[in-house]
C-alpha cells in the first residue's frame, strides 16, 4: 500500500514539475536524441467569432485560454496514434518534438484548433498527409495552413499551404546560430493502409 | 444501526437506477421552454445507435447554436420513447443554426462521449430557415460500406442516413402530450392528419 502511495505521489510530482517546466510551443527548441523537431504555423480566415464563442465557456479559475491549434502527427505504426502536439496560438510558429520510427516515416492526418483551448469547440482541419523525414535533418518546416471556411459553421472552404520558410530559418538562427538542419516538409498525399 | 443497512442499501441501488434513465437524456420540454410557433421552429427526428444486430438510441445529444448574429444556445435531444431513437429539440428561433456537438452511446457498462467538434454542417445539423415544424430525417451512428478507389472499399463508421421507418409520423405522436395545451398542438395535429391518409 505504501508503495503504492510513493508511487502515485512521485508519478503526480513528475506531472507537477512537467508542466511547469514545459516552454511555450512558441519558443524554438532543439531534438533530442533519436528526436525531429516539427514546425507549423495556423491561422484561420475569417478570424473565429470568440466573443461569440465565449458564451460557451464556463469561468474558470485559471482565467480565459487563447485559441490554441494542435498537430495530430506521429511516427507510423505508433502506439500513440491521435496524441495531440500543442502547436500553440494561431498566427505564431509552434514547435514540438517527435521521435521517429525507424523508417522515419511520420504521418500528419490533421490539424485540430481548439476555440479559446475548450475541447467542445474543436475545429478540424483535415489534411490527409504524411511525409519522410531524411537522416541527420533536426528541424522539419511543415508549413503555414490558412484554414479558410465560407459559413457559421466553419465548413472548409479552401486550406492553403503558405511558404515561410526563411522566416522559419531566420527564428532558428536567432536562437541556434547555424547548428541545425531545417528542411520544408516533403508532404504528400497519405496512401490507404 | 445494522437494522437499517438494508435501507440505505435499497436507496443506494434506486439512486444509481435512476440516475442511469436521467444520464440518458431529457423526456420532457419544460413549459417555458416550449415558446411560440409564431417565431419558433420545432425540430424532431430519430437518431439512432444501430450495431450489427441491436438499434439503440443517441444518449444525450447535445446541439450547440453557431450563428454569432443569434443568441448562444445548447440544447439537449428530448426523447420522449426513451431508447427508440425518436427525438426532438426544444423549440429553438426561426434562422438560428445548430450542429450536434456531442452524445453518448452505452454499450454494456460502458458510455463513450463522442465529441462531434463544432467544424463543417452534417446533413443533421439544422438551420431552420422558416418557424413551425421541422422534421430533420433518420440518422444512425453505424457502419456502412465505402468505395474508396476502384474495386477498393472499407468500413467506414460515423453517422449516416438510414432509412426511414415511418419515424415523422411516429415523433409527432410521441411529441403530441408534451405540446398538449399550447399553441403547436393544432400544428402537431394537422401534420399527423397529413400523414395518416
Amino acid at each position: 500500500m505504501n508503495k503504492r502511495i510513493r508511487a502515485l505521489a512521485v508519478a503526480l510530482a513528475i506531472l507537477a514539475v512537467g508542466a511547469y517546466a514545459k516552454d511555450k510551443p512558441s519558443t524554438p527548441i532543439k531534438p533530442k536524441r533519436d528526436e525531429v523537431v516539427f514546425i507549423v504555423k495556423v491561422r484561420t480566415q475569417p478570424s473565429l467569432p470568440v466573443d461569440f464563442l465565449r458564451g460557451y465557456v464556463k469561468e474558470s479559475k485559471r482565467g480565459e485560454q487563447p485559441t490554441t491549434a494542435y498537430a495530430a502527427l506521429y511516427s507510423k505504426n505508433s502506439f500513440f496514434g491521435y496524441l495531440g502536439h500543442e502547436i500553440g496560438a494561431l498566427n505564431e510558429f509552434g514547435y514540438f518534438a517527435v521521435k521517429p520510427n525507424k523508417e522515419r516515416t511520420f504521418a500528419f492526418p490533421a490539424i485540430k484548433i481548439l476555440a479559446l483551448n475548450v475541447s467542445d469547440l474543436s475545429i478540424m482541419v483535415p489534411l490527409n498527409t504524411e511525409l519522410t523525414v531524411p537522416e541527420g535533418v533536426t528541424h522539419v518546416y511543415l508549413g503555414s495552413f490558412v484554414f479558410r471556411y465560407s459559413d457559421v459553421y466553419f465548413t472548409p472552404s479552401e486550406i492553403v499551404r503558405l511558404d515561410e520558410f526563411d522566416e522559419v530559418k531566420a527564428e532558428l538562427t536567432a536562437a541556434f546560430g547555424d547548428d541545425f538542419n531545417l528542411i520544408r516538409a516533403p508532404l504528400k498525399e497519405a496512401s490507404l493502409e | 444501526m445494522r437494522k437499517h443497512a438494508w435501507r440505505v442499501g435499497a436507496a443506494l441501488a434506486l439512486a444509481i437506477a435512476l440516475g442511469g434513465c436521467v444520464s440518458a437524456g431529457p423526456s420532457r420540454v419544460s413549459r417555458d421552454e416550449i415558446g411560440d410557433p409564431t417565431d419558433r421552429t420545432l425540430m424532431f427526428g430519430y437518431l439512432g445507435n444501430h450495431g450489427l444486430i441491436v438499434k439503440h438510441a443517441l444518449q444525450q445529444a447535445r446541439f450547440i447554436q453557431l450563428d454569432p448574429s443569434q443568441p448562444n444556445g445548447l440544447v439537449t435531444a428530448v426523447r420522449p420513447q426513451g431508447d427508440s431513437g425518436i427525438f426532438y429539440l426544444p423549440p429553438v428561433p426561426a434562422g438560428s443554426a445548430w450542429k450536434l456537438l456531442d452524445f453518448t452511446t452505452k454499450s454494456g457498462q460502458t458510455t463513450t462521449r463522442w465529441l462531434q467538434g463544432i467544424s463543417g454542417k452534417e446533413p443533421y445539423d439544422p438551420k431552420p430557415a422558416k418557424p413551425g415544424l421541422m422534421y430533420l430525417g433518420a440518422f444512425a451512428q453505424t457502419s456502412r460500406e465505402t468505395e474508396a478507389e476502384a474495386g477498393k472499399s472499407y468500413k467506414e463508421w460515423g453517422i449516416f442516413p438510414v432509412e426511414d421507418e415511418g419515424y415523422e409520423l411516429e415523433a409527432l405522436k410521441a411529441m403530441r402530450s408534451n405540446f398538449k395545451g399550447t399553441a403547436w398542438e393544432a400544428i402537431i395535429d394537422a401534420r399527423i392528419q397529413e400523414l395518416s391518409v
